[in-house]
């Protein structure tokens, strides 16, 4: 008696509703367990603690933020291009804003100077992805350790400027960039500390763009195209290559806006070292792209619940029953039972006997 | 598609719930006070005082405050039944250094205060999730919030011109506002007199210094050390000298041990003081000491008791215990006397006199501490040297001991703190005759680490020469916005 994997030739009904669902009742089912076992977490406030946070209002900026990554992603993902350079991507967007908003005359103009901070970030935010793009496209060299190599490189080049050209003169020693002037920081929302007006017109741009993009336009289509079969765009004549680099170019250039975003709305200044400022929301977001199964639509419910399970980590210490890795055993276990599910949406698990 | 309808039912649902929450949790989150807020405390002045500092020096202090504008009689105000109080750190509590000090100050007052006191920490808090977790954290009801990191000071002051009627205390940074005060526990003392141990113990002469970062509080600990052991090195016929190696981290266990390598091996450096949170810089010392036994590296812990990482080789070290401080402002918060309208004023600096800082290396566990490592107080006893004060003959360990109390013994500084900020802090020896002509002494303090003559040179521009003349004393002011190192520290830069 053996037991077999069968593809399945349908994946199951309702998959891209059920999976995800499923994934995040049975990870934090899972969590509440592993933290009772390991630090005696009362079940029941685990459970309150993971129920408040889901009406948390604090939690909306980190569901922005995670949102523009997770479409950022998904413009690649779908065409099977796994960008995990997000994190480098982002950081270098809110590089190119500081430096307009710090080293150019443009903050004389704000307007212009927002809207050119998010433009540069996004150009260089779209070029550093590009780098893994003409890679993967000319010397078939995968995308997935060059993109996550690229974020360390981006790290430090960030670090050096800081340490170096960029060194504020009102540090007190610190080694940080000055803040941005006041005039070019974005406008916070009545009665938050945290979210401004453009951050959310960022998000809901890019999500409708990138909504329109993959299902309406014929670029759209050939992503799609080259996630699922990508001999049938050779055999058409499309320019794969330079579809790869699109690609990949579009989802640099939307995390690069989440950088300027960060920026202009949050961070006001970059400090040295950025390894240690940085919220990981470059990483954050693939699991965001994953829970969506790759649904632009199902985008922001995934960003929801995951800046919800980070809310979730925080209440957790602040009722005393975890500690700060609280946040990664729920991140763990929701991914790893989403793993774990998706075979067998897509296989079926047969006894053969004899 | 009914699937496509069900996600945007989903997505539709979860935002007017989010919505409502936002809502209901606006109405919540309002505080628990009966005080009126005065409609419009909101325009700030900001007064850039330029002074330059002692004699014809090049030493320019840039002391910036930012005052709300104050309108008249502050409000009434009643504090909470409860006061619930959360603490937000930089670091993991188990960093052993920085964090882990902070989390014993809770545990202390959480124990003393219990009856009217609930407490609660979120460590491991980035920059870039400062506000959110404060937020968090108001939302929950806490009333009374600690943030201990300098670069949580922006955010801080964002959380508290927002909340106007809770209670914000910022460690280590100087921007205050009517409901956020600043506290800080100094070392320079301590540093100091650490300083005079490993001017005593290093053969080669060359101790090294591995910084976090060069800010001024670790500059003016660096001199402080430099200045110590120098003074007594210099008594032995040694010439001194104090390698600082800057790492650029607050906890970087892998560069702090890298750093200390270089230092021993490359510079010849046996004796190490560091400014970083964890225990790597001791451990280092123990295994180099237990391979090179001839020659030992001796290193001073630096905030938590560090002396079981490397019983060898601790000398002694920096202990901060800020429950001293936590329990003051607890207990005057409790009584009514700080509120959110008179925290504008509030600047703790509290040194060896308060209590909140201290010369140890160890807590025994009955709770004592151990000042020196009992297998160097022998060692030190037979080094003998004089006092460069008095002239008299005595040995280091009496020395150390000596200067201890001298700082020590100053119990009116803390109490004056509170009176007015840093205008006390530099007394000596006061005056208390009522008749005109007489003198009758009365000692406040009676030694101060900074005391003039002393030479060194800016940080950025070593061309920069600054002297500080002959019986200035160096106040609050000065040590600090400290950028410059004495002349016998050598900045290697950094690693």
């Amino acid at each position: 008696m053996r037991l077999v994997l069968v593809k399945r030739v349908k994946p199951l009904p309702l998959g891209g509703l059920v999976i995800p669902g499923a994934s995040i009742v049975i990870g934090i089912l899972i969590s509440t367990v592993v933290l009772y076992v390991i630090s005696r977490a009362d079940p029941l406030v685990t459970l309150s603690c993971v129920a408040s946070a889901l009406v948390s209002p604090e939690i909306v900026l980190t569901f922005l933020f995670l949102t523009i990554l997770g479409v950022a992603l998904l413009v690649a993902f779908n065409g099977s291009i796994w960008n995990i350079g997000a994190e480098g991507q982002l950081w270098l967007g809110t590089a190119a804003a500081t430096y307009i908003a710090l080293f150019t005359t443009l903050p004389q103009a704000p307007v212009v100077a927002k809207v050119a901070m998010v433009l540069t970030a996004m150009a260089l935010g779209g070029a550093w992805a590009a780098v893994a793009g003409v890679l993967r496209a000319y010397l078939s060299i995968d995308e997935v350790p060059v993109t996550l190599i690229m974020n360390y490189i981006a790290y430090y080049i960030i670090n050096y400027l800081v340490r170096g050209p960029w060194l504020g003169k009102k540090t007190w020693g610190y080694i940080r960039t000055d803040m941005i002037p006041d005039q070019v920081k974005f406008t916070l929302l009545p009665g938050s500390t945290t979210v401004t007006y453009e951050v959310l017109v960022i998000a809901v741009l890019a999500l409708i763009a990138v909504y329109f993009m993959l299902k309406y336009t014929s670029l759209g289509l050939r992503i799609r195209i080259l996630g699922s079969n990508p001999d049938a765009l050779k055999a058409a004549g499309v320019n794969v290559k330079a579809l790869i680099i699109t690609a990949l170019t579009l989802s640099g250039a939307i995390a690069g806006a989440m950088g300027a975003a960060q920026l202009a709305g949050y961070l006001h200044r970059i400090s040295y070292p950025i390894e240690s400022h940085t919220a990981n929301y470059g990483y954050t977001a693939i699991l965001v792209a994953w829970l969506s199964m790759l649904d632009i639509r199902a985008v922001p419910v995934a960003a929801y619940i995951v800046s919800a399970l980070y809310q979730a980590g925080i209440s957790m210490q602040i009722a005393g029953i975890s500690s700060a890795s609280a946040t990664y055993v729920f991140i763990g276990a929701v991914l790893l039972t989403f793993t774990v599910l998706r075979v067998f949406s897509e296989y079926s698990l047969r006894i053969i006997r004899g | 598609m009914a699937e496509s309808k069900l996600v945007v039912g989903f997505i539709i649902a979860i935002i007017v719930a989010g919505m409502a929450a936002w809502y209901a949790g606006s109405q919540t989150a309002a505080p628990p006070t009966s005080a009126k807020l005065p409609p419009s405390v909101t325009t700030m002045t900001t007064t850039v005082t330029e002074t330059v500092g002692a004699g014809a020096t090049v030493t320019t202090t840039i002391t910036v405050t930012e005052t709300p504008a104050t309108t008249g009689a502050p409000p009434a105000w009643t504090p909470p039944k409860k006061i619930r109080v959360a603490w937000v750190y930089v670091g993991p509590i188990g960093d052993f250094g920085w964090t882990y000090q902070h989390d014993v100050g809770r545990r202390v007052v959480q124990a003393i205060f219990k009856d009217w006191l609930e407490t609660t920490y979120v460590e491991s808090v980035s920059e870039a999730k400062l506000k959110e977790v404060v937020e968090t954290l108001i939302a929950k009801g806490y009333n009374v919030i600690f943030t201990t990191s300098f670069e949580f000071m922006d955010g801080t002051l964002e959380e508290a011109k927002k909340h106007p009627d809770l209670l914000f205390f910022h460690c280590s940074g100087y921007k205050r506002w009517k409901n956020m005060g600043t506290y800080f526990a100094d070392l320079v003392q301590v540093y100091y007199l650490n300083g005079l141990m490993a001017g005593a113990l290093t053969k080669t002469g060359h101790i090294g210094y591995v910084a976090a970062f060069t800010i001024p509080e670790v500059v003016r600990h660096i001199n402080a050390f430099a200045i110590g052991a120098k003074e007594v090195g210099e008594q032995l016929g040694k010439d001194i000298k104090v390698y600082v190696i800057e790492i650029g981290a607050w906890f970087a266990p892998d560069k702090a041990r890298e750093a200390a390598r270089t230092l021993v091996e490359r510079y010849n450096c046996d004796v190490l003081a560091y400014t970083e949170d964890s225990t790597a810089i001791i451990q280092f010392a123990q295994t180099w000491t237990q391979q090179h036994p001839d020659h030992p590296v001796y290193v001073f812990s630096h905030y938590s008791p560090g002396y079981a990482y490397g019983p060898d080789v601790v000398v002694s070290g920096q202990l901060v215990r800020w429950e001293v401080i936590y329990a003051d402002i607890l207990s005057k918060i409790h009584a009514g006397i700080l509120t959110p309208y008179n925290l504008d004023k509030l600047d703790y600096w509290y040194l060896l006199d308060s209590g909140a800082v201290d010369l140890a290396c160890h807590v025994y566990p009955d709770g004592s501490i151990m000042h020196i490592n009992p297998k160097f107080v022998p060692v030190l006893k037979n080094i003998k040297i004089k006092d460069k004060v008095t002239g008299s003959e005595t040995n280091v360990y009496d020395l150390v001991m000596s200067r201890y109390y001298q700082m020590k013994d100053a119990p009116m500084l803390t109490p004056l703190e509170a009176v007015e900020p840093h205008k006390y802090e530099n007394l000596t020896v006061i005056n208390i005759a009522e008749e005109s002509g007489k003198e009758e002494k009365y000692m406040i303090a009676s030694f101060h680490v900074f005391t003039g003559p002393l030479d060194g040179y800016m940080k950025d521009d070593p061309s920069k020469k600054v002297h500080i003349p002959e019986g200035v004393v160096l106040g609050h002011d000065e040590l600090w916005t400290m950028q410059w190192f004495v002349d016998w520290v050598v900045y290697l830069g950094r690693g």
